[in-house]
């Protein structure tokens, strides 16, 4: 499809004025939280979304993410795309869009992709932060400190020792160390199965809590959401 | 229990998968309502609810925890932080997020308003019990394994 065609799609849509039913306008509320609650609903229906200038569409049809178009792209690429925008505001719009789904694959494995494409990120970030050793010596060798985002993180050992952190993970590490412990006495109690891991939420601030299939259990404390999401969606909550 | 705390805990049953909730009061984790199948008795929560009282304390922060969400296998147990007590739920994984969300906020909303002063409390742990879980109850949905 032309990116002219593209265009007159998004620009062509009208709102729609649903005949039944409530409306809401929701905060905190992700992208990704609106497509699972549509799909899981069973709807048919467009959604036009907007974000900072920025205008895409989605289209449900019984459930199933059909079709997706932003200004420069279409189908799974635009799913992607739309799901890397963190704010924005959303409405249902009236739009005839070709019956053919543009979009092959299932919604649930483009929001896993869009995840795993979050987390590499963060942990991209992880790797070229400097880590709390590297920085003394910067201060020593009398160079300018790195400013430091609000993200900390630390991976530790299947005994609870600091394999690698990054920021200033003591609190995190100890706090890391002791979830892991009651949250596994909580689930032998309840007699349910192996813990995958947690997220405690308190204001802006998220704290992730992984446990990786060699025993290792990763932390990671952000005030961005953006952050946490992929770790979020790894743990499968 | 009250009649009134667990009518208001069956609610949060209307989202398929959910599978039982209950409230421990805060500070201590004592349990004070439960709407939570009999596999899991009130020793077993008496063991559980102060673990849960801890863990929303662990992040040193000038805001509290309010939420813990906890993935067990394919199970999820999710913790709200209420003024005077926590309302944990306990569900399948695979239940919609959003609408648990939902649903837990509007339990919570209704439970803030509860004298929980009145409530009596369910019996407290077992001092002699050992620190660590000594046995485990495989619950699976509507299959119990002991």
């Amino acid at each position: 499809m032309a990116s002219e065609t593209k265009v007159r799609l998004l620009t062509s849509a009208t709102p729609m004025d649903s005949p039944e039913g409530f409306k809401a306008m929701l905060t905190g509320v992700t992208l990704a939280d609106l497509i699972q609650m549509k799909c899981m609903s069973g709807a048919s229906e467009c959604l036009r979304i907007s974000s900072s200038g920025k205008v895409g569409v989605l289209q449900f049809s019984d459930g199933q993410l059909t079709h997706a178009a932003t200004n420069d792209l279409l189908g799974e690429s635009a799913v992607l795309e739309l799901l890397n925008w963190k704010t924005g505001d959303c409405e249902p719009f009236a739009m005839a869009l070709p019956q053919s789904s543009a979009i092959r694959r299932a919604w649930q494995s483009l929001l896993l992709a869009s995840a795993q494409a979050t987390d590499e990120r963060v942990h991209s970030l992880e790797n070229t932060r400097p880590s709390p050793d590297r920085a003394t010596v910067e201060q020593g060798g009398n160079m300018t400190e790195t400013p430091r985002s609000n993200s900390v993180s630390v991976r530790l050992s299947s005994d609870g020792q600091v394999l690698t952190s990054a920021g200033a993970a003591e609190d995190l590490a100890a706090a890391a160390a002791y979830a892991l412990h009651m949250a596994n006495q909580i689930g032998e109690y309840l007699g349910l199965d192996l813990f995958k891991g947690c997220e405690l939420r308190g204001g802006d601030l998220r704290t992730v809590l992984v446990m990786e299939d060699n025993g290792d259990a990763f932390a990671l404390q952000s005030d961005t959401e953006a952050d946490v999401v992929g770790l979020r969606t790894r743990v499968g909550l | 229990m009250e009649n009134g705390v667990v009518d208001t805990l069956k609610t949060l049953r209307d989202i398929k998968g959910v599978q039982g909730s209950f409230v421990v009061r805060a500070q201590d984790g004592r349990v004070l309502g439960r709407d939570l199948p009999a596999v899991i008795d009130d020793a077993i929560l008496a063991r559980v609810g102060p673990r849960i009282d801890r863990l929303l304390n662990i992040v040193d922060s000038q805001t509290p925890t309010e939420t813990i969400a906890m993935r067990f296998g394919d199970h999820r147990l999710d913790v709200k932080r209420m003024p005077a007590a926590h309302l944990c739920v306990l569900a399948e994984a695979s239940v919609s997020a959003p609408a648990l969300r939902m649903a837990v906020k509007l339990v919570s909303r209704k439970l803030d308003n509860h004298n929980w002063t009145s409530t009596p409390l369910a019996a407290a742990p077992d001092a002699n019990a050992p620190a660590t879980p000594g046995r485990a109850v495989q619950f699976r949905g509507g299959r119990t394994t002991l």
